[in-house]
């Protein structure tokens, strides 16, 4: 190649490397509204950015993975714990979690009512980014300090390929959303938030015959199925379990899994011993 | 003065990265592996080229009064 004919090859080749840069970067300039549903932040959400900041949440957690890493990834909080739990997690947050026992401690903000439904619609609004499923588990502080809970924080990826509705519910259970996996642990004695799930056919079969049962289930399935589609059938007293007689677990998956997914999460968990 | 030869690396080098950066938009990500590693050899030719071309000059160079 003749010296002109390098500088040549050079400057073309340059100067069409700056042309695909730049279309792609007018290319990711224009999927940002879609990507970060510019279209949902209302004067709440704006609100509650402000709270954020104001509060120094980012001191502690992280938002798309930036932040301090001291506290749990808050990116889709809301799909893994749903508004009702962080309402009454942000009002009183020593109830969830202690010093003593989880090694690291909430301080509670006193924050107005208004605050929190702000800074929820705030999160709620994050956590709608398309992260490409990032994180892809839930980043848990008191999981990954309870002795047995790695198990759970290990677990392996799905198997897409499977048929196997029992490994299919599995998956389900530790993807995000539903976020099962955020609340409930399948190790037993081991209650992160909601009561572990370690055993629950049995559990299950037990509670349907409680006089105190409230519920419509008939068998180990119905209830486990009762408690993901209507939470409120049968309201479990603990203290991090329910707030006025509600169950603080998400009352909306029927509307947010499908029916099959729902089959398959049944399947799975009542296999879990 | 730049060696043509170094200029044709660089831009080659230069040239991958975009593509691989077009065929992941694409969503071809065999050819966008196969020129992202492509610009990593160029990028890695260039350097060993540019290192190799210093010490050659560098031990061309006449000895000063001070290392004698």
């Amino acid at each position: 190649m003749t010296k002109r004919a390098a500088r040549l090859f050079f400057f073309v080749s340059t100067l069409l490397s700056a042309l695909i840069f730049t279309v792609l970067t007018i290319d990711s300039h224009r999927q940002f509204p879609k990507l970060t549903n510019a279209a949902a932040i209302d004067e709440r959400v704006v609100a509650g950015k402000h709270v954020w900041h104001r509060e120094n949440c980012t001191n502690c957690h992280t938002l798309l993975g930036e932040g301090a890493y001291y506290a749990p990834d808050l990116t889709k909080i809301t799909q893994q714990r749903g508004a009702p739990y962080l309402r009454e997690f942000l009002k009183d947050p020593s109830r969830f979690y202690s010093e003593q026992r989880d090694g690291r401690l909430m301080p509670t903000l006193a924050l107005s009512d208004q605050d929190i439904d702000n800074v929820i619609a705030f999160l709620a609004w994050v956590g709608r980014i398309d992260t490409q499923g990032w994180p892809p588990r839930p980043i848990l502080v008191r999981g990954s300090a309870v002795p047995g809970v790695p198990a759970m924080l290990g677990v392996p990826p799905p198997q897409a390929a499977s048929r196997d509705p029992v490994e299919l519910g599995r998956a389900a259970y530790n993807a995000t959303p539903p976020g099962c996996a955020a609340c409930h642990s399948i190790v037993p004695g081991v209650n992160i938030v909601g009561p572990t799930l370690a055993g629950i056919s049995a559990t299950a079969a037990a509670r349907i015959k409680s006089p105190d049962y409230r519920g419509k289930a008939r068998d180990a399935e119905g209830y486990i199925r009762e408690s993901i589609l209507d939470p409120n059938a049968h309201v479990l007293t603990g203290p991090t379990y329910a707030a006025g007689g509600r169950s603080l677990m998400p009352a909306d998956y029927g509307q947010s899994l499908k029916p099959e997914q729902i089959d398959q999460i049944v399947a799975y968990l009542l296999t879990l011993r | 003065m730049i060696a043509p030869g170094l200029l044709v690396i660089l831009a080659l080098g230069a040239l991958s990265a975009s593509l691989a950066l077009l065929m992941a938009r694409l969503e071809l990500s065999i050819v966008a592996d196969a020129f992202a590693v492509g610009a990593a050899v160029s990028g890695l030719t260039a350097f060993v080229t540019v290192a190799i071309s210093t010490v050659q000059r560098a031990r061309r160079l006449p000895s000063g009064p001070h290392r004698q």
